[in-house]
């Protein structure tokens, strides 16, 4: 017995090892073709990876301004892509059905910031998240419940779009899931130091009870932020659907590569969550190239959460958490 | 334990007592009053309380979250399969505890981060590892499920009835031996490290052996669920283990209070018969879930699990009956104090600077507390007196300087090393561990059993509650009184008191005044008080230092330092400043 | 005019501050004076409505606040100087004004401390605790209040700095503004006072004019070394 624990430890590795040297020796060998195909399998992963960076904008939005990490947020948006499904499939318009989706992503979101805000005011990030994980079996099952977990067909966003840079393909939607990200990102840093209402958000987000004695009206802009969340994720879903297959439960589960982008701002920083978010896309796509590594794509985040976390922590802080 | 403690004790838990006992003739009864379907539901439901033991173990008592339960159940069910195949088939019992063993090292490799990281980023971790650990068994199938192979459980077990009375076993002895472990110190750490971890570290116990068993103990138990499952299914499937399954698991446990044995037992019932009804009804069974997920969003708006919420009405009942008809405890007597020793001094502080950045919290502090005696250290709000007892306990990191105990430096040493070296504090905005009684708080201070009547003594000299209490029931100002006598049962070289006396009414505190004074000679440590009682101090204390914007600006008994005029400016402001001098 | 009427606060379930009257006029300074841990804090927190009022009355003008939220009782005019500098610490110096105020209001703000003017693009978490106690001050008269309560502003500031802050908590209230100061340093803050209460043990022990207990400064320390009532002659 005892051998073969050992011979499954030693194959394990072995294969690993050697896919990743097959194709670095293969490229060596074939040159222009093999970096094609990496550049390729990168590319295939930005689509991932926008999703992630997207999910991770909301993430740190929701963080900053209502002291909750939601794991629920993925879902809120998957729910909002297929509620757009069933309408796009019933025969409405692309557009009137994603405008009801987007709402929809935004409703569910600004509930629960209602819920926050009347039921656990003063509690602790941790009680709260806690509420977010309840939320998330809730909205797991009812979608299971509604939609099922079989691979729906999605209409693509931007299906006749496309760039071709360096021999590869860019499709329409991860132009669109890229630019969506950069877009927001760019855009939500500008208004948040460039405007008035920004600088009152940003001033909730450091110290809300101060922010709410000065008259400034937190609960206005904390729902306003949740609203924004929550499209964002839905808008995010959308474009995502059709490359992921548009199965309920994996959608929903995507809040994980959301975490690992939100992790690589350290919740704090914006472009650092888009383009942490990229980056796990683009690493999730090259593991693509290795055949046994290719169902541990999305685990890329996993390891780079645990990666950051402990070197974020380095010092103890004693009950301070972030 | 003394008997008449036991008697004691019997007496005041006679319903539990009743319906444990009426809760175990109905588990034997069970299996010849079910057909063979219901029994397996029911053997299903213990199989589950596995999970939510082990929930309530890690997130219950250690308060870590862990999204990952089932992922550790994969584990134990792919390590039974694993050994079955290769022929080690033992009794079915030794296989479900290898199990869990199994799972153990993984549980272990966990606790790691979980020492750095805390509270949500731990929850992050743990749904990550669900997430891969689902792809990693999606991947590679439990052994013997390509082949179709079936693994039958030992010919003593084979039997649906002794199965089932076989997992009800193992649930009573793992419910048994998570209590015990409750009365000991590691399971007061636990609740201690849910609670503070600051508070757990000045006690002297270590916050790292506490994660790492929480989380070895929760991932055993978790194990075991998946071996039990082999067991009673012959082969399973990874569906059983998927990320969803562990949340909605965490989201049950958390709804009925899993840290509790009544907890994880409605946690098993309500995890395998809601869906069962569901299904009877004609109703999707998964439906069950939404009402788990809100259920558990209630228990935490209303800050208790269904377990805890009834102990804690019937906690706060028994303790109202106490307190209008108190029973004649047996009270014993205060041990023996530290004994004396022949260093200069029980604390020496020398040259004490610590820099936050640009700004000097303490400028060259010099400080000396005799041996034996009661010293103050006041000054006006800010001047640095919290930090200077932050910095003596072991609780900032980078201070320049000397500080020595008895004579001997310990600024290499931790918190928890100081602590266990004789220094102790109390914390001012008070950190008594409320889910302890006051005899387990006090057991978990002074590292050693103490007697029931030992505690009375300590309690009744400061006028404390019973050591039966749970300090959550009691107020925070008492609370403070309960972790001054945590600290005094170490019998430490000496006690920092931060503010003792806040949150007492005036009567109170002139007793706790008169206390401290006694200290010394009862329990052989010096007391280094902190407080804004000038009277407290006055009466209390031999030698008074004052502190202002991190400096001493005076030190000496308390006729010299009152008559420094420094010192009262310090207080007051200068008399002299008036609206010309602007 | 802010009036308490009988006012209790808890904290975990106890009692701080307890049966508590008192009235705090327009165009005055009102001193709270008191040892720690008498529940000073606490008893503005209870005004501006950072924590519940258990028991009792607030009015505000008038109008019965006890139950209003927080904006409600900033929009009527109440502005909270809450202890410790709580500056939005990201924000420059600039900006945390701008969250309250802008154009006019905003410019008279810097007219009133020019020390900050010079700091208008610092970052809040970088100013001197001088600069930020300004700041703080400055922000909650930009907001236009009627009434302002102010929480230890002496704490950690050189004397030199504490007498410019208090000569402009004076100029507020001659502007009209109610003012409530909560102080440790109590001869600075006689100094500038109309009346006076002190807080012992969450209850009033002293209420009656500043000057009288400027004047008698034996009776002041007695109330703060010793812990014990002083009776007021007035």
């Amino acid at each position: 017995m005892f051998t073969s624990l050992k011979q499954t430890v030693r194959l394990s590795y072995k294969l690993t090892y050697e896919n990743l040297r097959t194709v670095g020796c293969v490229c060596q060998a074939t040159g222009g073709g093999c970096r094609r195909r990496m550049f390729e399998s990168a590319v295939s992963g930005l689509i991932t990876g926008s999703a992630g960076a997207l999910i991770g904008l909301c993430l740190v939005l929701t963080y900053r301004m209502a002291g909750v990490i939601n794991f629920a947020q993925a879902s809120f948006g998957t729910f909002g892509a297929f509620t757009m499904l069933q309408l796009y499939d019933a025969g409405w318009a692309y557009l009137p059905a994603a405008v009801v989706g987007l709402a929809t992503g935004a409703v569910l979101s600004v509930l629960l910031g209602l819920v926050m805000l009347r039921f656990f005011p003063e509690a602790s990030v941790d009680t709260k998240t806690g509420v977010t994980i309840g939320i998330l079996v809730t909205m797991l099952t009812a979608g299971l419940l509604i939609f099922g977990n079989d691979p729906h067909q999605f209409p693509a966003v931007l299906p006749n779009v496309s760039v071709t840079i360096g021999g590869v393909v860019v499709p329409g939607p991860t132009i669109a899931g890229i630019a969506l990200a950069v877009v927001l990102a760019a855009g939500l840093t500008a208004y948040l130091n460039g405007t008035r209402r920004g600088t009152q958000i940003r001033a909730v987000a450091s110290r809300p009870v101060t922010a709410e004695v000065l008259g400034i009206p937190v609960r206005g802009l904390t729902i306003a932020i949740w609203g924004a969340g929550g499209t964002i994720t839905a808008a995010a879903m959308l474009i995502i659907a059709p490359s992921q297959g548009g199965q309920y439960y994996q959608m929903s589960l995507l809040i994980l590569s959301g975490l690992a982008a939100a992790l690589c701002g350290l919740f704090r920083s914006l472009p650092a969550t888009v383009a942490g978010g990229l980056v796990i896309g683009i690493l999730g796509g090259l593991l693509t190239e290795s055949k046994s590594l290719t169902p541990y794509a999305d685990s890329v985040a996993f390891v780079l959460i645990l990666v950051i976390l402990l070197v974020s922590q380095r010092k103890e802080t004693w009950d301070a958490v972030r | 334990m003394p008997f008449a403690d036991v008697v004691v004790a019997a007496r005041t838990r006679l319903p539990a007592i009743l319906a444990v006992v009426a809760g175990l003739i109905a588990l034997a009864v069970l299996p010849s009053l079910l057909e063979s379907y219901a029994l397996f539901l029911a053997t299903s439901a213990a199989i589950a309380t596995f999970v939510a033991m082990s929930i309530g173990v890690v997130t219950g008592r250690a308060g870590m979250m862990s999204l990952c339960q089932l992922s550790f159940g994969a584990i134990g069910a792919w390590a039974v399969a694993y050994l079955n195949l290769h022929g080690w088939t033992l009794a079915t019992p030794l296989m479900v505890l290898l199990g869990g063993l199994a799972a153990v090292p993984v549980g272990i490799a966990l606790a790691i981060p979980a020492l750095r990281v805390r509270g949500i980023n731990l929850a992050i971790i743990t749904l990550g590892f669900a997430a891969f650990a689902e792809v990693f068994f999606s991947q590679n199938d439990l052994p013997g499920t390509n082949e179709g192979l079936f693994f039958p459980r030992s010919a003593t077990f084979l039997s649906d009835e002794s199965f089932y009375y076989m997992t009800c076993g193992l649930v009573l002895a793992a419910m048994v031996v998570l209590w015990l472990l409750g009365r000991r110190p590691v399971g007061g750490s636990w609740l201690g490290i849910r609670h503070s971890e600051r508070a757990v570290a000045a006690l002297g116990v270590s916050v790292a052996r506490a994660k790492i068993t929480s989380f070895a103990l929760s991932a055993f138990l978790a194990g075991m669920v998946g071996a039990l499952l082999v067991a009673q299914n012959g082969i399973i499937t990874v569906d059983s283990f998927r990320s969803t399954q562990s949340l909605v698991a965490f989201a049950v446990a958390i709804m009925v209070g899993a840290r509790y044995p009544e907890g994880a037992v409605l946690a098993g019932i309500f995890g395998i018969f809601v869906p069962e009804i569901l299904r009877q009804l004609g109703v999707n069974e998964d439906y069950g879930n939404i009402v788990f997920g809100l259920g558990m969003i209630g228990a935490l708006a209303g800050g208790a699990g269904m377990a805890e919420g009834w102990r804690a009405t019937f906690r706060r009942r028994a303790a109202q009956r106490e307190d209008e008809r108190p029973a004649a405890a047996a009270v014993g007597s205060i041990a023996a104090p530290r004994p004396a020793d022949d260093a200069r001094s029980a604390l020496r502080l020398s040259g004490l600077t610590v820099r936050y950045g640009s700004i000097t919290a303490l400028d060259g502090v010099d400080l000396e507390v005799a041996p034996g005696t009661v010293h103050a250290l006041i000054g006006p709000n800010g001047a640095g007196k919290s930090t200077l007892v932050d910095a003596v306990t072991g609780f900032i990191a980078g201070y320049d300087g000397e500080i020595l105990l008895g004579d001997t430096r310990i600024d290499r040493l931790s918190a928890t090393r100081r602590a266990r070296a004789g220094i102790r504090r109390t914390f001012q905005q008070g950190l008594a561990i409320p889910t302890l009684t006051v005899q387990r708080y006090i057991e978990l201070s002074a590292h050693r059993r103490m007697g029931r009547g030992e505690v009375a003594a300590l309690m009744a000299f400061l006028d404390g509650p019973p050591p039966g209490r749970t300090l959550a029931d009691v107020d925070v100002g008492t609370r403070r009184i309960v972790e001054v006598a945590a600290g005094l049962a170490a019998r430490p070289r000496i006690l920092l008191l931060d503010e003792p006396g806040a949150g007492l009414a005036s009567e109170e505190s002139v007793l706790l005044g008169a206390r401290l004074l006694e200290i010394p000679e009862r329990f052989g440590c010096s007391v280094l008080l902190i407080d804004h009682d000038m009277e407290l101090v006055k009466t209390a204390c031999s030698a008074i230092t004052v502190l202002d914007f991190g400096r001493v600006i005076a030190s000496g008994d308390a006729e010299e330092v009152f008559a420094h005029t420094a010192v009262v400016d310090a207080y007051l402001g200068a008399e002299e400043a008036s609206l010309s001098d602007a | 005019m802010l009036e308490l009427r009988d006012i209790r606060v808890d904290r975990g379930g106890f009692p701080i501050v307890r049966g508590v009257d008192m009235q705090i006029a327009p165009g005055a300074v009102t001193v709270l004076l008191g040892p720690n841990g008498a529940g000073k804090t606490t008893l503005l927190e209870a005004i501006s409505g950072v924590i519940p009022a258990a028991d009792g009355a607030i009015l505000l003008d008038g109008a019965d606040v006890t139950r209003a939220s927080r904006r409600r009782r900033a929009l009527g005019g109440l502005a909270h100087v809450e202890q410790g500098r709580t500056v939005f610490a990201d924000l420059t110096v600039q900006e945390n004004l701008e969250t309250v105020a802008e154009g006019d209001r905003l410019e008279r703000a810097f007219a009133l401390f020019p020390e900050l003017d010079k700091r208008r693009d610092v970052r809040a978490a970088l100013c001197s605790g001088g600069e930020q106690q300004m700041l703080v001050i400055a922000r909650a008269l930009a907001t236009d209040p009627t009434l302002v309560m102010v929480d230890e502003l002496s704490l950690g500031l050189a004397p030199v700095i504490v007498k410019r802050l208090m000569k402009v908590v004076r100029e507020m209230a001659d502007a009209g503004i109610g003012i409530l100061l909560v102080e440790q340093y109590a001869f600075q803050a006689l100094a500038i006072g109309d009346s006076a209460y002190v807080l012992n043990r969450g209850e009033v022990a002293f209420s009656g004019s500043a000057r009288e207990l400027h004047a008698d400064p034996a009776k002041l320390r007695e109330a703060y070394l010793h812990g014990e009532r002083a009776t007021s002659d007035a």
